[in-house]
């Protein structure tokens, strides 16, 4: 399609319409606005209210454009196309509207370019250098805003708002918290939260990068550097499956901040807070940059080839069958594969990366994964089965959102606690943790009942023992509807549970008997990777720490990671030689190894993750790795030269990406023809979180992270019934007892009464150092503080 | 031709030309003064040493915007910043290696708040290795020491700028 080529009217499909923009003829969707046919045609408009992924606002009315036959000019961003319509972006009056309304903006906007964190990166800046006039006409006082202080994660400078109000409609349209709002009329409107609370919403970064002007600047990043001075790198999420692409900007080799890249078809034009302050914790203090070696149980630096040297020594001090392999959830494609291929080679059968499962039964393949994320919004009934999705996948919640809002989806949840979704709930089933697996199963009842199907083998036993009732007959009777598409997502909350096995099978039950779609998600950032590369396919970790393994080789992992975090400091402690490769040792990783090799950050190193939709991605290293830290890939090599297995020439990482490349994918699968172990609650049964800050080492680090209102708490949740029976207040102290094969462990923790707990359930976050694999607790308790 | 030269040469014509040139400046005025007794006037744009500015009530004039880093040719600033206790925007190494320095004096004219500017200072030295790279506080110094004379030189220029 050239300028001098008319397009004749026969060539126009029904749903377009021809127009012309700055004498340019293109043909657009009908419907559509002025500024998004000029934006694909390569026309600038200038504009900062509107957006491309929110409403419709039209209230900057700096897109102001001529268009033919109309007395005034514009706003191309809410005026619709229409046939042969002719639109001039450049012609006088259009340009003298643009300078007008920058001329209005600038009044009340300070000129603090110098000392604002967006200058430089500004869009206001950016226009008023093209429409805004050398010298000011504006005598009068100027506005001035007072700042919210609304938290950790956000810095405020409300003088300098431009009150475009994107900010207000993504915390309306797309996170569902409507946590801002305008406040006021005409040039004295003021954007803010009304009534000085913090912006919670776990998406609130985004709001940063929408902001045109530097109302809204990162707080952990204020006055670090300009947006001149940082290099960016690509990047790939490390906190969750979904592989949210970014970008790491970095100045003199060191992470400063992360933002969204687009990616259509995984995060959008968002990252999750997560994501975004996640890799702050990369300078937490117990950062390790050196290797040490403990003498006399004093730890010491040394130079590498003096700690190679010690755990070369202490791995090979048992045999291979008493050594084993602990990684994190969180390392590249490339180390798992040396790792598993290292350890396989040696004849070690003890490795494993999911330590914070507690039942194998279903753990042995990838998750099944039966849609792209793109297509969740084509199913009609999503069920979402012990999730709190917002803070597992929270790029997934929001596209749950989009499918409710935008397709009408009905979303039913099966959960241990009444958690707050941003969406509207078609069927809340919320009970212990043994009554909604129980639940599940009512509902597997229902759909044998209406499918009039015969319920075969021990699982069938199991579905038909559980008492049906008339909700969970509707929601049954909506997911066998054959119009209807539907989707049944395994949370994080199912895959840590002890029953895990049985909610997959009766999951994947049910989706054979209603046409359904499973979505299973994987537990930790590269879960997905780890399993490709085989280290999750012999012995899982909960019969390694039943094992007589003596010999440990801990990968990027710590006490905090495993379910059961007690059993295995014991365990450590007793075992003859640990040696820790990780970025971070705490004191518990310190009390149990003997040497430490200080190894980089997936963000720092180059490498791959395969996401929850088995993709892979790739990334360079972004930042430079601190001190004497070498990439965890180089560190196995020589690891694997120094114990003398052969195949390990690898010079560089595109070499062992080649090879992960060629690893076979197979696609999960769920078995349903299981063994049903039966769980029965005593007295109360616990609900053992991990709350969203608290999935790796990394986001535990992260302060900005730590100090908002989802940081884990010791607090002990319980619902007013049980705490009226129990005579507990809030604020008291109560011991917990969990007896586990024998063994009691004890917490001493603080009462808070909440009622989105069920009753019959305690809830406690997983930091609290209790095992989420033993659902029975007793309560003590003790004196009110 | 050649005995042209040869009647130049011999009526040293041309050292008597010369000669005249030295004559007439041996009697008039002299250029040359009693350096460093003596010194010639500097024009109120001279760009020597450099500074930073303080504000009368003490407070450093630098906001830490990096323009001047930014805008310098031979990358001889280098700056870190940070938030200070107060909640202001400040520098926490503010340094100018004055090996690198061309003295162009884009630096002056891109700060916002007059804080970097170069001093008339044009004599000084260094007594060791590392001593060419100034940092805040020497810059700071210097600026307390010269502030009179910059205030004044600022303010003559003013209004041809």
């Amino acid at each position: 399609m050239t300028e001098t080529t008319k397009i004749t009217k026969d060539a126009i499909p029904e749903n377009m319409v021809r127009i012309e923009i700055d004498d340019k003829e293109m043909i657009v969707p009908r419907g559509s606005m002025v500024i998004e046919a000029a934006d694909k045609n390569g026309i600038s408009i200038p504009r900062f209210c509107y957006h491309k992924k929110l409403s419709i606002a039209a209230n900057c009315r700096m897109c102001m454009v001529d268009v033919e036959k109309v007395p005034k000019p514009l706003p191309a961003c809410a005026t619709p196309v229409m046939p042969d319509m002719k639109v001039f972006t450049k012609s006088k009056r259009a340009i003298d509207a643009q300078r007008n309304v920058m001329e209005f903006l600038l009044i009340n906007h300070p000129l603090d370019c110098p000392i604002c964190d967006q200058g430089g990166e500004c869009e206001l800046q950016d226009q008023s250098m093209g429409y805004g006039r050398g010298v000011s006409r504006y005598v009068d006082s100027k506005r001035v805003a007072v700042d919210e202080n609304i938290g950790s994660l956000i810095a405020t400078d409300m003088t300098r708002c431009i009150t475009c109000t994107r900010c207000v409609r993504f915390l309306d349209e797309i996170t569902g918290t409507d946590e801002l709002g305008g406040i006021g009329r005409g040039d004295r409107t003021q954007i803010g939260t009304a009534v000085g609370r913090s912006i919670d919403s776990i998406m609130s970064g985004n709001i940063i990068d929408l902001c045109p002007v530097g109302a809204l600047t990162n707080k952990p990043f204020r006055f670090k550097a300009r947006a001149w001075e940082l290099m960016s790198a690509q990047g790939v999420s490390m906190h969750d499956a979904i592989g949210s692409n970014l970008y790491y900007h970095t100045r003199q080799g060191k992470i400063l901040r992360t933002v969204p890249k687009d990616n259509e078809s995984l995060n959008e034009a968002w990252i999750s807070d997560r994501d975004r302050y996640g890799v702050l914790g990369q300078d937490a203090e117990d950062r390790v940059t050196a290797p040490m070696v403990k003498e006399n149980g004093e730890w010491k630096e040394t130079d590498w080839a003096t700690a190679m040297d010690l755990a070369v020594r202490k791995l090979q001090a048992n045999d291979a069958k008493n050594t084993a392999v602990l990684a994190g959830n969180q390392s590249t494609n490339e180390e798992y594969f040396l790792l598993s291929k290292l350890f396989k080679a040696l004849g070690c059968a003890n490795i494993d990366y999911r330590l914070g499962q507690s039942d194998f039964t279903q753990a042995s393949g990838l998750p099944r994964m039966d849609l792209n994320l793109d297509e969740v919004g084509n199913n009609q009934q999503i069920v979402l089965v012990g999730s709190h999705v917002g803070h597992e996948q929270p790029i997934l919640a929001h596209r749950i959102r989009q499918a409710w809002l935008k397709n009408g989806s009905k979303v039913s949840i099966f959960n241990p606690k009444q958690y707050h979704f941003n969406f509207e709930t078609f069927h809340h089933y919320v009970g212990t943790q043994i009554e909604w697996v129980n639940g599940l199963g009512s509902l597997a009842h229902c759909v044998a009942d209406l499918n009039k199907v015969k319920l075969e083998g021990e699982l069938g036993e199991w579905i038909n023992a559980q008492a049906t009732d008339e909700n969970l007959n509707n929601l049954a009777k909506a997911l066998v509807n054959k119009d209807s598409n539907v989707l049944f997502v395994i949370g994080q909350i199912s895959n840590n549970h002890p029953q895990a096995g049985l909610i997959k099978a009766v999951v994947a039950w049910l989706s054979s008997q209603t046409d359904g779609k499973v979505y299973e998600m994987a537990t930790g950032a590269n879960a997905v990777g780890a399993q490709i590369c085989g280290m999750g396919s012999q012995n899982s970790v909960a019969d390694i720490l039943a094992s007589d393994s003596k010999s440990f080789l801990i990968y990027q992992a710590e006490n905090d990671d495993f379910n059961n975090a007690y059993g295995a400091q014991i365990k450590l402690e007793d075992a003859d030689s640990v040696v820790l490769m990780a970025s971070f040792a705490d004191d518990n990783m310190k009390q149990v190894a003997d040497v430490i090799l200080p190894i980089g950050l997936a963000s720092e190193v180059a490498g791959s993750y395969f996401n929850n939709f088995a993709q892979m991605q790739g990334f360079g290293p972004a930042a430079k790795l601190p001190a004497e830290t070498k990439p965890g890939w180089r560190v196995l090599r020589v690891l694997a030269n120094m114990l003398n297995v052969d195949g390990f020439t690898y010079d560089s990482i595109d070499e062992i990406s080649s090879e992960v490349a060629l690893l076979t994918v197979n696609k999960g699968e769920i078995d349903t023809n299981i063994k049903v172990k039966a769980q029965k609650a005593d007295d109360l049964v616990l609900f053992n979180e991990t709350t969203i800050y608290d999935v790796d080492m990394l986001a535990r680090r992260s302060q900005p992270l730590q100090d908002t209102v989802h940081a884990s708490t010791d607090n002990l949740n319980i619902n007013s019934v049980d705490a009226k029976k129990l005579g507990i207040e809030n604020a008291m102290q109560i011991i917990v007892n969990q007896k586990v094969d024998g063994d009691t462990i004890t917490q001493s923790l603080f009462a808070n009464i909440d009622d989105k707990v069920p009753a019959g359930s305690v809830n406690v976050h997983k930091c609290v150092g209790l095992r989420t694999d033993a659902l029975n607790v007793t309560l003590i308790v003790g004196d009110s503080v | 031709m050649k005995i042209f030269r040869y009647l130049k040469s011999l009526t040293l014509a041309e050292l008597l030309k010369g000669m005249t040139v030295t004559g007439k400046y041996f009697f008039k005025r002299k250029f040359t003064i009693r350096y460093p007794e003596e010194k010639t006037p500097k024009s109120d744009r001279f760009r020597g040493l450099h500074a930073l500015r303080r504000y009368d009530n003490g407070e450093e004039r630098c906001i830490a915007c990096k323009l001047c880093e930014a805008v310098c040719p031979a990358l001889a600033i280098s700056i870190d910043s940070e938030m200070r206790e107060d909640g202001s925007r400040r520098t926490t190494k503010y340094e100018i290696d004055l090996f690198k320095c061309i003295y162009c004096g884009f630096c002056e004219e891109s700060c916002p708040v007059d804080s970097i500017v170069l001093t008339d200072i044009h004599e000084f030295h260094f007594e060791g290795k590392d001593k060419n790279v100034l940092d805040k506080q020497q810059l700071l110094a210097i600026g307390d020491m010269r502030e009179k004379d910059v205030a004044t030189a600022r303010k003559n220029d003013a209004e041809y700028r």
